[in-house]
């Protein structure tokens, strides 16, 4: 059966323009297989369509995209999208992948509690180096694609078919295997460097609620 | 395990790209990396008594 | 400052500076930073500064048995 997946897109700095970027990998993917994207880019990426759009599509997976903390997830210039302040859990009944800095820590167990399926997410900041002379074309980032590339394989598991347990795995595996690959004697310096931040992004990746659900 | 046996053990187990990366500065010798420490841990010196000090209460071993 | 907090700083400076230099490091809504950024911040024992060390300490404690961990469930 297709799938319908809601994803947030801000782009209003080099952060966001990243992780966007990545995103689009995911959207492209799930086109593919001709499943049903609604993605909020750039200044679409706001509260207000954000709320409108989910309830129109009641998707089953939210891919949600952009600079957060402990309490809420933002979209396009910082606005917050998803606050644990809102009156009632606009996520309930869904799978989220939040790409969002320490939205697990407080916000996702709150959604969890309040009848969220499974919150995937970062304790704390997702942290990444870039490469700042392909910073303009992410996509040729060989450096953030270290860390970006061990993110997408949340979504790109669950679209896969894979329950939200698997798709953790999958992102953990990822994350190993790369600081493995960083680790030998062949590895280069602008490589290696990076070793910290994947170390602590890999670290504070969680999956709260259920693990034996698919989209 | 003594503070030395540890530290031996750890290095034997850390991978050759990372025992170039610094550990410690001290202030007479300044930045000393995994394998300085290594030589002057298992040499049973002065210094390596110090590096092994300061690695525990960094809780790096 | 304790005598541990300065060894840690002084560890974390020295650490920073052999990191290369076309890297920016982005710590989520805090900013980009580039290298010479982050060694500020960490002399200036700021917010920023003090997340820095807290990722390089992390790292490093990780060491210990960071072979193993990356072996396991392979």
């Amino acid at each position: 059966m297709n799938k319908t997946i809601f994803i947030t897109e801000p782009n209003h700095d080099y952060t966001t323009r990243y992780i966007s970027t990545w995103a689009e990998c995911v959207v492209a993917f799930a086109e593919s297989k001709n499943d049903y994207v609604v993605s909020l880019k750039n200044t679409r990426a706001n509260k207000k369509t954000f709320v409108s759009v989910l309830n129109k599509i009641n998707p089953s997976f939210i891919f949600l995209n952009g600079h957060g903390n402990d309490r809420l997830i933002s979209g396009h210039n910082n606005e917050p999208i998803v606050e644990l302040s809102d009156k009632s859990n606009i996520l309930e009944d869904k799978i989220v992948y939040a790409l969002s800095c320490q939205s697990a820590k407080k916000l996702g167990p709150h959604c969890v509690k309040n009848g969220t399926k499974t919150y995937l997410g970062y304790t704390e900041d997702f942290i990444f180096t870039y490469d700042k002379t392909k910073r303009t074309r992410p996509s040729g980032d060989k450096i953030a694609a270290l860390f970006l590339d061990s993110s997408n394989k949340i979504p790109l598991s669950l679209l896969k078919n894979k329950t939200t347990g698997e798709a953790y795995d999958s992102s953990q595996r990822a994350f190993r295997k790369t600081v493995r690959s960083l680790l030998t004697s062949e590895s280069a310096l602008e490589q290696s460097a990076t070793l910290r931040y994947l170390v602590w992004d890999m670290n504070h990746q969680v999956c709260l609620g259920d693990a034996n659900v698919k989209i | 395990m003594a503070n030395k046996e540890r530290f031996l053990k750890i290095y034997a187990n850390l991978p050759i790209n990372l025992r170039n990366e610094i550990i410690l500065v001290l202030s007479n010798a300044g930045p000393i990396t995994w394998n300085v420490a290594y030589l002057e841990i298992s040499n049973n010196t002065k210094l390596g008594k110090e590096i092994l000090e300061k690695l525990t209460k960094l809780k790096i071993i | 400052m304790t005598e541990v907090q300065k060894d840690i700083v002084k560890l974390v400076i020295a650490r920073l500076q052999t990191l290369p230099e076309n890297q920016e490091i982005s710590i989520g809504s805090a900013g980009k930073y580039n290298k010479a950024e982050l060694i500020e911040h960490v002399q200036n024992g700021d917010k920023i500064g003090n997340k820095i060390i807290e990722v390089e300490l992390h790292y490093l404690q990780s060491l210990k048995n960071i072979s193993q961990s990356v072996l396991d469930n392979e």
